[in-house]
């Protein structure tokens, strides 16, 4: 079964603010996601949530922006979507978070509401509880291309009908205060794709492919880890067609490919 | 569209290699026991499931012409990829992939680097995956993914994607995870870790033990295995996954999430609950786990009476490796007609009607099995393997 799959919504956060369903803001000075004056309240999309991290609240109010927007567009089965997103940095602040009380107060007493969060999945779970997603949930780490293998895993597994529809792209958030723990000259930011198996609304993807070594022709988006490469996807769903490559130094790469056919 | 088992490797508390994984297994033997790395600290216990120190994994990995590891998971990697590619050569493929399960990887880089007030730069969950691309000459798609203690069956899951999607004949699937303080003391801060070695579905059980190992799968397409004549091996016939979206430590009681994962693994393998074989469980030996899987099990299975095992009261529970090392021991007793007693397993909770396997081996012609795995975030996954010379 081969499918089309088209981008049906998008939302990014980055240093320069928040977007759902345009470009990204341009970037701000700072490396840390901007403050978001408007963001939804957490206790309202997501009562059970008990000590959400920074990057969970983050994750769940962007996703629920997403999804209203998504909702505007017309009905949408939310419960049968699955979460695949890529990142780099992981969860490179709860760790930090864990490992620092550890030190401070010894083995024996860490923070078990800290240690949920050192697994990269947890923020994804932490979606799919507010929203009620009951699909698959995976996170993909593959260096600087993480973010858009991500959304040509999404792509390949809505396309082949093993997934009904798919929140894809990239988390990466490493800022601490006033220092970063995961790559020092990098910025925070969230891009989110919802991908459907759709034609003739939203923007189509035409290819997807992922592989190691010798990359096709394309380039990196140094500076924001595996996420610029989404920024620029994210600008660029309006347009007509492109192809986007993500490379990383040590060989993982990732193209999508999209547009809409010319016609005959 | 399945993919055939072409060959496997692991590394338990066992030791090196599959033999010695299954003569434990068979034996009802545990791997658990005392460590001198956690005792004295307080913790709540002091047993774990330790596999070879660094030396002997180095010299089983040494084949491979790859830089020296910086991480413990991926020197387990590597010596259980020795084990599963054998003499083969690791010509570049570009027709060969990579996907590795994990949930912390090369941890213990970033946290070397945190300890001196530095940024870490390495993809820690990235970092075994890259190093099993280099050693087997993977040129097509490589990636690590996370799935909590799930991950290394999504990896198996997203193998038999890239067969099915045609983008590759072979796949060298991996699953590691290091023993670390830093994740035991999570577990302790959990409140999730025995005193005593774990028991799956005992009456008294009282929690996990933790392990470490790392395991190896070389999965290929049916086309790829007729050329090389390997068709008579036993398949991964199908994966389904499902979120319970109940909670991000607790299983959803009633495990509405993993019959969700099972009906999609079995519906995709076209067919049916009561054709299923053997059940081989996630198994933790905490008290929400296996009640949840025992309600689920009785569910799915209906009147159907399925022998049940599980293995982490062999090895510990290998959190990212837990899953194909579930696979590979599912796949290697299958193969050979037996079924391993659940170790540990003196009396079976009056509170599961289930039939796990108890004291000694069954044998068995099992035709169809389900592995089963859960993860916190309420991830759920289901494998389907075939064995088609059964009866």
């Amino acid at each position: 079964m081969s499918r089309p799959v088209a981008i049906t919504a998008v939302a990014t956060w980055t240093p320069g603010g928040v977007s759902v369903g345009g470009p990204p803001r341009p970037a701000g000075s700072g490396s840390a996601l901007a403050s978001w004056p408007d963001a939804p309240k957490l206790a309202t999309i997501h009562p059970r949530a008990r000590r959400p991290s920074g990057a969970a609240k983050a994750v769940v109010q962007l996703a629920h922006a997403l999804f209203e927007d998504r909702r505007r567009q017309g009905p949408f089965d939310i419960a049968s979507t699955s979460i695949c997103v890529g990142s780099m940095s992981g969860c490179a602040i709860a760790d930090t978070e864990f490992a620092d009380a550890l030190l401070k107060r010894g083995d024996a007493f860490g923070s078990p509401s800290t240690f949920v969060y050192t697994l990269p999945t947890t923020v994804l779970g932490e979606i799919a509880i507010a929203l009620g997603i009951r699909g698959e949930i995976a996170s993909i780490s593959a260096g600087e291309a993480s973010g858009l293998s991500a959304v040509a895993v999404a792509a390949a597994n809505v396309a082949s009908g093993r997934l009904d529809a798919c929140l894809c792209g990239g988390i990466e958030i490493s800022t601490a205060g006033a220092h970063r723990v995961f790559a020092r000259e990098a910025r925070d930011s969230i891009a989110f794709f919802l991908l459907e198996p759709v034609e003739g609304t939203g923007a189509p993807l035409r290819t997807w492919r992922t592989g190691f070594g010798a990359p096709p022709p394309g380039g990196a988006w140094p500076g924001d880890l595996g996420n610029g490469p989404l920024l620029e996807l994210a600008s660029a769903v309006g347009n007509r067609e492109g192809l986007l490559a993500s490379v990383a130094p040590e060989g993982f790469w990732a193209t999508v490919a999209w547009g809409r056919r010319a016609p005959r | 569209m399945s993919a055939v088992i072409a060959s496997v490797g692991a590394v338990t508390g066992h030791g090196l290699g599959v033999e010695r994984l299954f003569d434990a297994l068979i034996a009802g033997r545990t791997a658990v026991r005392r460590s001198a790395r956690f005792a004295g600290r307080c913790l709540c216990s002091d047993l774990a499931a330790e596999a070879p120190p660094d030396e002997e994994l180095r010299t089983a990995a040494r084949r491979f012409d790859v830089p020296e590891p910086k991480d413990r998971a991926t020197r387990l990697l590597l010596a259980a990829a020795a084990e599963a590619m054998g003499e083969r050569r690791g010509e570049p493929n570009p027709r060969r992939g990579v996907v590795v399960g994990t949930t912390k990887g090369a941890i213990e880089v970033s946290l070397d680097a945190w300890s001196r007030n530095q940024a870490a730069e390495a993809d820690a969950v990235a970092t075994p995956a890259l190093a099993l691309a280099a050693a087997v000459g993977a040129r097509g798609p490589v990636r690590s993914v996370s799935a909590a203690c799930a991950s290394s069956s999504a990896a198996l899951g997203e193998a038999l994607a890239l067969i099915e999607d045609g983008a590759c004949d072979e796949v060298v699937v991996g699953g590691t995870e290091g023993l670390h303080a830093f994740v035991y003391a999570g577990f302790h801060a959990l409140k999730a870790i025995s005193p005593e070695p774990a028991a799956p579905f005992d009456a008294h059980r009282l929690g996990l033990s933790m392990g470490e190992g790392a395991g190896v799968v070389v999965l290929q397409s049916e086309e790829q295995a007729r050329l090389l004549g390997l068709e008579s091996r036993i398949r991964l016939a199908s994966f389904g996954s499902a979120c319970d979206a109940h909670d991000l430590t607790a299983p959803e009681p009633r495990g509405l999430g993993l019959r969700a994962a099972c009906d999609r693994a079995l519906a995709r393998a076209g067919i049916a609950a009561r054709q299923v074989d053997c059940y081989h469980a996630h198994g933790t030996a905490t008290a929400h786990n296996d009640a949840m899987e025992a309600a689920m099990a009785r569910d799915l299975f209906a009147a159907a009476r399925v022998p049940v095992t599980a293995i982490k009261g062999s090895i510990g529970h290998t959190l990212g490796a837990a899953g194909i090392l579930d696979t590979i021991a599912c796949a290697t007793y299958a193969s050979r007609g037996v079924l391993p007693p659940v170790a540990n397993l003196v009396e079976v909770d009056p509170a599961m009607t289930i039939e796990p396997v108890t004291s000694r081996p069954v044998e068995t012609d099992a035709e169809w099995a389900v592995v089963a795995t859960a993860g916190f975030g309420g991830i759920n996954t289901a494998l389907v393997l075939h064995r088609p010379e059964a009866r």
